[in-house]
């Protein structure tokens, strides 16, 4: 019996050491496929670091991210976690999967970001042959309340309602226009997500009702400010594809019916769709994918992916993006509506993904508009060059992650823009952080 | 560091145990133990390593000062001891007291305006998080008890430094205990034989604890800080909150425990047991006998009974009860939702004393219901230091903030092949289940003690193995698939 034991001891033993021989000198993975980010490097020794314990503890990540077969393992992992994530034997429409938005993070190391910042980090691509700008980190980071729940074969990010935050968030709207004064016409267009559409009431009602969230916006905007009621048509249409199952935005279709409000409300006869050429990409598995990938069930996303359709502009834009409204440091966009064919997030196909600044100038004869918006902003302007001769956007999120103050009166006057639309989607009235970057913006 | 660490498992644990086998006797291993021991602690707080060794000299210098039943002899030890344990865990809290509260502590404030001091001259540390030196609570007791022993003439001062350093120092037990005793550590420190069988059983036994900790209590504690993290609880999410709680706790806890003991009987050592399976107790009392039974003990003879425990009528007892049951609660943290959980038991004791001989016939799955029912209260106490919180989620637990939120019963659906998982894990089953299977193998009583190799022994020590292997291999995949989260008790 006592050599069983040592011999079992002692192959223990070896392995343990073996494993850790290899881990030591084996060459470092750098990057992950998988999760879409760079892996963490081996630190720096200092003496600083050595003393507060910082090297330690930063090595101890590295060990881990570069552990040897680390990829097979966290395939292996997805496995292990449909028993700690059981999705259920009920019926199809029954929710199998909820995940917490803010407090997840950890599931999947830092890979996972806030789906509405995955633009924003890794791929604001700009397409073909012009300067792709420094990437920049996400000033948009996390900081909302919410859950993501899987139903079926659809993924829906749920928005937690949070009555004072929205009510500065329409503050923060007003606040714009009352800096750019009453030579222009501010809009407010908050826009439902998928969740309000297609999921059982618990996740549309009460806390989480988005008509709600958008009737406190408009009743709580100043009289300056004009609202667009994008709610109600998008309503009408819910059984055509206007939101992506596997992504957490809207189709160019849903920004077609949102636009549409806009033009009721400004008086413009909107354009029919009909009147424009389609592209599409098959294939597209969206943020909500990325964010649930760790786990079994969420796989029926990746086994059911959606398609973008989108509608080449007939009007000729000239795009120009920028890092600042200096306008300094420009680098142009070919088309406004395309995207290569090896980014794997097709949403993408709308502005490339945001940018700090970008203006689009047309040759249709019309006014200028100012979009101040997230990335729901971005399959609403191929729409809106049918009737803007200029149209500004500023995504705040990204404007002050490399600036630190605007004049936003003062860029408006110098631009000539006659209008100003803000549009954003529910989990920005519930973001304290996106807020107090849209109050940056008049302060 | 904690053992559910990858480099831990894989690089400094394999490398210690090879050095350390290769000594040829108790001294060197010794040395080996000691100098990982202190690389071990390095590398947690460096700076404080020389906190622990200067800290260890004095006590080893003091303590060869006291003279058993000279009370004057112990009074200095023992206000070094309790009064750094004060100065690092405990000041800001009764600065607080007395209204006085510097923004984000006074020592802390102290220590990170040094660290700017530094930074500004050309250094670059990161800014300090906390000032509390690991592992410095079960460090303190474990002084103390060796200082009171040598007081009361159950042992003889520690005449060789490295002794008594590597016993306040070693590894295994260091950051988050067992409270081991010197008096049970003295000769082992000496002369120990091991055996590859007492390893091989080590081996298993600190598999099983890591599993408790990585495949059990952390993703326990996912559930909790998820449903922490939403903005409304309801009746379901704050129970579930509640009991998921209630095993992480218990998980990460005994996890640990198990992985100290067997890391110990590794090296052949063999530590208190810590654990006894509290989930199952019948009333609080036993709770408290197999919760954290070190700790226990050593309240009970280090100030209870010095108190003069039972011995001095019926009112002084309730006074050494509340003295202990404050403390207690202390002990776990400074603040005040600790002190009200060390009251709560407190209260809930002197009342089952009471009320005992109308309990005792009740059937004993009600009792252990019943009981479980008071812990779960008791955690709730516990994990809450914001008292407005404490209040919306006992109020949530009660109903008033409704039945259920969107999405909570999938989420009740996600976790339960965990909550049933553990609701097993916490029974005496698995204990059972291995006490049989042992029994069947042969591997009780004088058939074990044989040297001759036999069928079914060797069918278990191979189920064993597997079994050992398998854990081993469930907690690679989840470390590399998720960051651990830092243990519970290592802040105490």
């Amino acid at each position: 019996m006592k050599r069983i034991y040592m011999i079992l001891c002692s192959v223990v033993l070896a392995v343990m050491l073996l494993v850790g021989l290899i881990s030591t000198f084996d060459k470092d993975a750098t990057f992950s496929e998988d999760e879409k980010r760079a892996l963490k490097t081996k630190p720096k020794l200092t003496i600083s670091g050595l003393l507060d314990g910082s090297y330690n503890s930063d090595y101890w990540d590295y060990y881990a991210d570069t552990f040897p077969g680390r990829e097979s393992l966290m395939d292996k992992n997805v496995t292990l976690n449909g028993f700690y994530y059981f999705g259920g034997l009920g019926s199809e429409d029954d929710a199998t999967l909820v995940l917490d938005f803010t407090s997840n993070a950890a599931q999947h190391g830092e890979a996972l970001q806030n789906p509405d910042t995955t633009e924003a980090t890794g791929e604001t691509t700009v397409s073909q042959e012009e300067t792709i700008p420094e990437q920049t980190e996400p000033a948009g980071a996390a900081e909302q309340l919410g859950n993501i729940v899987l139903i079926g074969d659809s993924a829906f990010d749920v928005p937690n309602a949070d009555g004072e935050l929205i009510v500065s968030y329409a503050q923060a709207v007003t606040n714009i226009a009352n800096a750019l004064g009453s030579e222009v016409q501010t809009l407010s267009m908050p826009v439902p997500n998928s969740a309000e559409f297609y999921t059982k009431n618990e996740y549309h009602t009460g806390a989480h009702s988005q008509q709600a969230m958008v009737e406190k916006v408009r009743d709580n905007l100043g009289t300056n400010v004009t609202y667009v009621d994008a709610y109600t048509e998008l309503a009408k249409h819910t059984s055509e594809y206007i939101y992506f199952r596997t992504d957490h935005h809207w189709t160019h279709l849903g920004a077609y019916y949102a636009y549409t409000a806009l033009c009721k409300t400004l008086g413009m006869t909107p354009v029919t769709t009909d009147q424009f050429d389609m592209g599409q990409w098959d294939g597209f598995v969206g943020s909500l994918y990325t964010y649930a990938a760790n786990y079994p069930s969420a796989q029926v996303l990746k086994n059911n992916p959606d398609t973008v359709y989108y509608w080449k502009p007939s009007a000729n834009c000239t795009t120009m993006c920028y890092k600042s409204t200096d306008l300094t440091g420009g680098y142009a966009m070919g088309t406004i509506c395309k995207v290569n064919e090896d980014v794997d997030n097709k949403y993408l196909t709308f502005m490339g993904g945001d940018h700090p600044v970008a203006i689009v100038e047309t040759d249709t004869q019309g006014p200028c508009i100012l979009v101040i918006k997230e990335s729901y902003g971005n399959a609403l302007i191929s729409w809106l060059t049918n009737h803007y001769s200029k149209i500004i956007l500023i995504d705040p999120r990204e404007y002050f992650s490399s600036n630190s103050d605007i004049d936003l009166a003062a860029f408006a006057q110098a631009q000539g823009v006659d209008q100003c639309l803000v549009i954003n989607y529910p989990m920005m009235l519930n973001s304290e952080n996106y807020i107090s970057l849209m109050n940056k913006l008049t302060q | 560091m904690e053992f559910a660490n990858l480099y831990f498992l894989y690089i400094l644990l394999p490398l210690t145990l090879l050095v350390y086998f290769l000594m040829p006797d108790v001294w060197r291993k010794n040395l080996v133990l000691l100098a990982f021991s202190l690389l071990f602690y390095a590398m947690c707080q460096p700076v404080y390593l020389v906190l622990l060794v200067g800290l260890s000299y004095a006590n080893y210098k003091l303590a060869l000062k006291i003279r058993p039943k000279d009370r004057k002899s112990l009074l200095l030890p023992l206000a070094v001891n309790i009064g750094l344990l004060g100065l690092f865990k405990y000041l800001d809290f009764f600065l607080g007291i007395f209204g006085i509260a510097p923004e984000n502590g006074l020592l802390l404030g102290m220590l990170k305006g040094l660290v700017n001091g530094l930074n500004s001259i050309g250094f670059s540390f990161d800014e300090p998080t906390t000032v509390l030196p690991i592992g410095i609570s079960f460090f303190t007791f474990s002084v103390i008890s060796y200082l009171a022993d040598i007081y009361t003439g159950k042992v003889k001062a520690e005449k060789n430094f490295v002794y008594f350093l590597l016993y306040v120092s070693m590894f295994p037990k260091m950051l988050q205990g067992p409270i081991v005793r010197y008096e049970q550590m003295k000769r082992q420190l000496r002369e120990r034989r091991t055996n590859f069988r007492l390893i091989f059983e080590g081996a298993l036994r600190f598999s099983v604890g890591l599993a408790k900790k990585v495949l059990l209590a952390d993703y326990c504690g996912k559930v909790v800080s998820e449903l922490s993290g939403g903005a409304d609880q309801a009746l379901i999410g704050a129970w579930l909150s509640a009991i998921m709680f209630m095993f992480q706790i218990y998980f990460d806890f005994a996890g640990y425990s198990d992985m100290a003991i067997g890391l110990g009987k590794i090296f052949g050592f063999k530590y208190c047991e810590n654990f006894d399976l509290p989930y199952t107790s019948t009333s609080i009392t036993e709770f408290w006998r197999r919760w954290h039974m070190s700790l226990g003990s050593f309240f009970r003879d280090y100030v209870y009974i010095p108190l003069g425990g039972n011995r001095r009528g019926k009112v002084r007892q309730i006074i050494n009860l509340f003295v202990v049951w404050s403390l207690t609660g202390l002990w776990h943290g400074a603040s005040w939702n600790y002190v009200l959980w060390g009251v709560y038991f407190f209260v809930l004791l002197a009342a089952e004393k009471q009320l005992m001989p109308y309990i005792q016939d009740l059937p004993k799955l009600l009792r252990n219901f019943l009981t479980m029912l008071l812990i779960l209260f008791g955690w709730v106490l516990f994990s809450h230091e914001d008292f407005g919180a404490l209040g919306s989620a006992l109020g949530a637990m009660f109903g008033f903030g409704g039945f259920t939120t969107a999405g909570i019963w999938t989420r009740v659906l996600n976790c339960l092949p965990l909550i049933l998982t553990c609701w097993l894990g916490c029974s005496s089953l698995p204990r059972k289940a291995a006490q049989i299977w042992a029994g069947v193998c042969g591997m009780v009583g004088k058939r074990r003690k044989s040297n001759t190799v036999d069928g079914m022994k060797v069918l278990y020590v191979a189920s064993c193995f597997v079994f050992m292997c398998l854990l081993l291999w469930l907690c690679t995949i989840s470390l590399v698939g998720n960051t651990s989260a830092p243990s519970l008790y290592s802040n105490f």
